[in-house]
């Protein structure tokens, strides 16, 4: 029932960049990977990885210094956040709440179910 | 504007040196195996008589001694020339000689010189210690030193014998470039069936003359023939560097126009 | 760099395997160039590094004809074949009498590349195993700095570990001042690392695009069988369809499937085509 589309890896590079800055792996003015360590990872054309980066330095996300490389800006973590709400709320509820529907699940099911993530993620 | 079609094809001697290093490092192994054969055969051949007769090696000897080693050396360069571009005759190694950055003038050249004038020197080089070889273990054996004789490649029975090597080394040359398999053998075939073919032309022409002379009276042109004979061996080394250049002309086109198999 | 004007060209007499063919490549780009089985992939590359002559048009390299082979054409330039045999000299001797031909030649990274390609300088060429040769070759070819690339199946031959290996000698070489041609039919080998796809087909080149602009243009998706949008082409899956649709402006990119498009254009070309025709007029 998976209808979704693979990303484009240049997609997939922006997110791997925007889980790490999340997750506070990445803090602001740390230096990240250049294009091409980054393309020889994921073993892509030095073009693609270089639209990554572009994508995110006009985000204002990364900032790049001249002959250094790319690193993380001062308000990353919450552009990023501002990023990513956007797209959950656009793209991954409309799924998950026709997944919801489909399979039945209430919304108090749904309550009972996060409030029993929530205390296992955090009491463990 | 320049045509950029005038680029410089021109010839470069650094590319010639580099190209005939190439030729030189990639040949080298069977080269030498085949240089070091052709030295032992000889030295063997040479030998017999030294080992069997108890005499020291007059000149009669000395030049049949000679002559074998150019005999070797004159088979042995035309099969070498023959594998020369044999790079060029499989699609599996053509691509490396033909996008080898160099002009066909230069690879043509270096193939010309590596075969003809470097491997002529080597084996004048070759023939001469090997001649010293032979002569001292004669003279040892005997204990007389008075007919030590040195190997002389400006003789002109050696002079003629290069002349000779150089000629057919050229359409060899070609032979190694048209030719796809088996080139030394097919070149050899055509220069046979030349020869058959030309003798058959000048017995028959020789037919005619000769019942041109039996019906009419031919004295004058009889004489003029005669008087030609003498200039004969002048025109012979004329027409012959003709031809050389003429089929080393050839080969140069063929392999500027060669393509991948 | 490389320009080819009406091309055409026939092993034997009456039936062209390319008839009035046109290309153009530029530098900084990495063409992925497919074709079926026997569409004439190699012969073109061999037009391209002038091992062929065209029978009529012309093949240019920065304006000079290819077939004249000159030095300084040949020495900003480097040919892979799929199939080839090297002399029997060590890799390091090999190197040696060959990289004064080349003025950019770069050995430390060729040296760089044979230590990450696990391949031995000092050991007789011949006694490498053939996928161990095809990467000396893929090492000493980027080595040469060459403006113009052309690879025939440069993964033809090698085990999945140094396919990978492969990509990443690729991807970590900068190409941007280069133009690199890799023909192949193994699209999946390759598909992230080309940034261009040329396909030849029937004697000509049937479609010549870049992948941000097919990204723009087209649409990969996985769909259901009673999906009733319009379809540039499709496969059956299991549980729906592959296919290509055009894409809506504004719409998210999709990562393109490059077998699937290749297929489609080699079944569909018109219709595909034309969705890079619309923004012209």
């Amino acid at each position: 029932m998976d209808f979704s589309e693979k990303q484009p890896i240049y997609l997939q590079i922006i997110d791997f960049f925007c889980s790490r800055i999340l997750e506070k792996k990445w803090t602001p003015d740390d230096r990240i990977p250049s294009v091409r360590e980054i393309a020889v990872k994921m073993e892509v054309n030095p073009n693609t990885a270089m639209r990554a980066f572009h994508y995110l330095q006009e985000k204002e996300i990364l900032f790049n210094q001249r002959g250094i490389g790319y690193f993380v800006s001062e308000n990353a973590y919450q552009k990023v956040l501002e990023l990513k709400r956007t797209e959950f709320i656009s793209e991954k509820l409309p799924v998950f709440f026709r997944d919801m529907n489909l399979l039945g699940i209430s919304f108090d099911e749904l309550k009972i179910l996060y409030d029993k993530y929530g205390s296992q993620s955090t009491g463990g | 504007m320049r045509d950029p079609n005038q680029f410089s094809s021109s010839f470069s001697i650094e590319r010639f040196f580099l190209v005939l290093k190439r030729f030189f490092i990639l040949n080298q192994k069977n080269w030498i195996v085949g240089i070091l054969g052709a030295a032992g055969l000889i030295f063997s051949l040479w030998m017999l008589p030294v080992l069997f007769i108890d005499t020291p090696i007059e000149l009669l000897g000395f030049k049949m001694m000679e002559g074998t080693a150019m005999f070797f050396y004159t088979v042995g360069g035309l099969v070498l020339t023959s594998r020369i571009f044999f790079e060029l005759h499989s699609p599996a190694t053509a691509f490396q000689f033909l996008t080898l950055p160099a002009s066909t003038l230069e690879k043509f050249t270096a193939a010309w010189f590596i075969s003809s004038v470097a491997y002529t020197l080597a084996a004048v080089a070759a023939i001469f210690l090997l001649g010293i070889l032979v002569e001292s273990i004669s003279a040892f054996k005997l204990g007389i030193w008075d007919y030590f004789r040195f190997f002389n490649p400006f003789e002109a029975d050696n002079l003629q014998r290069f002349a000779g090597y150089f000629f057919y080394h050229s359409i060899f040359l070609l032979g190694a470039i048209y030719f796809k398999k088996n080139n030394f053998l097919k070149t050899l075939l055509v220069i046979i069936s030349i020869f058959i073919g030309l003798f058959f032309t000048i017995a028959i022409g020789g037919l005619i003359l000769t019942f041109m002379m039996i019906t009419d009276d031919f004295s004058i042109e009889y004489q003029l023939l005669e008087s030609a004979a003498n200039w004969q061996s002048i025109l012979t080394y004329f027409i012959g560097t003709i031809l050389i250049v003429t089929f080393l002309l050839f080969g140069y086109l063929q392999l500027k126009n060669k393509q991948v198999a | 760099m490389v320009s080819i004007h009406n091309l055409s060209f026939a092993f034997k007499k009456n039936q062209l395997l390319f008839d009035n063919l046109n290309l153009e490549l530029q530098t900084g780009f990495i063409y992925g160039l497919f074709g079926l089985n026997g569409a004439g992939k190699t012969t073109l590359l061999n037009h391209i590094s002038g091992m062929l002559f065209p029978k009529t048009g012309s093949c240019k390299i920065s304006g000079k004809s290819s077939r004249k082979r000159y030095p300084e054409t040949l020495s900003d330039l480097f040919v892979l074949p799929e199939q080839f045999d090297l002399p029997s000299v060590t890799a390091e001797s090999y190197v040696n009498i060959h990289t004064p031909f080349y003025p950019g030649f770069n050995v430390d990274y060729m040296h760089q590349a044979l230590r990450e390609f696990l391949v031995e300088p000092d050991k007789n060429l011949n006694e490498l195993s053939y996928g161990q040769r095809k990467k000396f070759l893929i090492a000493f070819s980027l080595a040469t700095n060459a403006s113009l690339l052309l690879m025939d199946e440069p993964t033809n031959g090698l085990d999945i570990p140094s396919k990978s290996q492969f990509r990443k000698i690729m991807a970590a070489t900068d190409h941007s001042e280069r133009c690199v041609v890799i023909s192949t039919h193994q699209v999946r080998d390759l598909e992230t690392m080309i940034d261009h796809l040329t396909v030849l087909n029937d004697g000509n080149i049937i479609f010549h695009e870049g992948i941000e602009s097919i990204a723009e243009k087209l649409s990969f998706e996985k769909i259901a069988d009673d999906d009733n949008r319009f379809v540039l082409y499709s496969e059956e899956i299991f549980g729906g369809k592959s296919a290509i649709l055009p894409k809506k402006p504004g719409s998210k990119e999709t990562q393109i499937d490059l077998e699937l498009l290749f297929n489609g254009i080699i079944h569909k070309g018109d219709v595909i085509h034309q969705q890079f025709r619309e923004e012209v007029v």
